[in-house]
């Protein structure tokens, strides 16, 4: 029996990074006393990202021989917020 | 500042120590070889002696510091010599990273119930008390530690055959998230690789030819994946300034494998 083999690949990756929360002009607004405690209670850094935190991630993401094998990736930079309940 | 010195101040290790488990294994060397060349000092850690002293004898010959040790991670007792070593040795632990495993592939109704106890055993229990025996010292570091533990695509669903391995992965991810959120105040970070499809001696006996298509089409990069091409992913996340803001983490590297349907 033969196995078909889908066509193959192109050579283009895409792969995404998932901050978790950074203080900047499009969300400072909606940081109330509450909403910013409860993002503190949900990080278990308890602190908010600094955007150079994301640039090792990126340059990662995209240099051709570090992550050669990386495509459809969602890498989450986020202090750990995604990780767990509590 | 130059690209070299840029990329040396975010993503290097000089001075750092990182102890592998697993070192003298085909993933583990690699691992350590990339740590290495990258400043770390190694510590291999691993069953075989022999092994142990042809990982350090290679990864001498690159020009990176080197020393190793024997041990067994389902014992407490051997993984709590092997942190006292690494600290004489060394003086300071920086780096732990989780990359002994075994497998066995079998039908489910033929899993043996020793198989399954000896590879959880070996896993995911090696994983966790590997990380409280290290996690105990790194929390003693001024600027405290990271860990990196090796999941799999497994970890995001089972793969077919291999229940043991599968249901141990999915463990060892839950686990890294469940040590990242306890320690990440105290300066500790712990983070996981979850690679695709990397042949080794473990997965060899199982890729029959149907197993193989089915790889190469669930994988849109259509290969296998390189060692080498883990050692990118596991710098950045065990690097101090690169990985800073990231515990809990589990990276995929695996072709694209676990990011679609078809």
């Amino acid at each position: 029996m033969r196995f078909p083999v889908l066509q193959p690949s192109q050579g283009v990756r895409c792969n995404a990074i998932c901050p978790g929360f950074f203080p900047a002009e499009q969300n400072r607004k909606l940081l109330d006393e509450q909403r910013g405690a409860n993002m503190m209670n949900g990080a278990p850094t308890r602190r908010y990202g600094d955007p150079n935190e994301l640039v090792g991630a990126a340059i990662l993401l995209l240099s051709k021989k570090a992550s050669g094998y990386m495509t459809g990736s969602a890498v989450y930079v986020d202090g750990g917020f995604t990780c767990s309940w509590f | 500042m130059k690209n070299a010195e840029y990329l040396n101040d975010l993503f290097g290790m000089n001075g750092q120590v990182a102890v592998v488990i697993g070192g003298a294994g085909a993933l583990g060397l690699c691992l350590s070889t990339g740590l290495g060349k990258n400043g770390a000092k190694i510590v291999v850690a691993d069953v075989n002696p022999d092994a142990c002293q042809a990982a350090v004898d290679k990864l001498t010959a690159e020009g990176i510091e080197a020393v190793w040790k024997t041990v067994n991670v389902t014992d407490k007792a051997s993984l709590i010599e092997l942190r006292e070593e690494a600290l004489k040795l060394t003086g300071k632990v920086d780096m732990l990273v989780n990359c002994a495993g075994i497998n066995v592939g079998n039908p489910f109704l033929e899993v043996d119930p020793d198989h399954w106890d000896k590879i959880l055993a070996v896993n995911l229990k090696g994983t966790m008390l590997s990380c409280q025996v290290f996690i105990e010292s790194m929390l003693k570091n001024d600027d405290g530690g990271s860990i990196l533990n090796i999941g799999s695509v497994n970890s995001d669903k089972p793969l077919s055959r291999v229940f043991a391995y599968a249901a141990s992965k999915a463990g060892v991810v839950n686990l890294t998230q469940n040590i990242a959120q306890e320690f990440a105040s105290q300066g500790v970070r712990c983070n996981a690789i979850c690679p695709g499809f990397f042949p080794a001696e473990q997965n060899r006996k199982l890729l029959d030819e149907q197993r193989v298509a089915n790889i190469m089409n669930g994988t849109p990069m259509r290969r296998y994946g390189d060692p080498n091409e883990l050692v990118g992913a596991a710098i950045l996340l065990l690097s101090k300034k690169a990985g800073s803001y990231m515990t809990g983490s589990a990276v995929y590297v695996d072709g694209g494998f676990t990011c679609s349907w078809f």
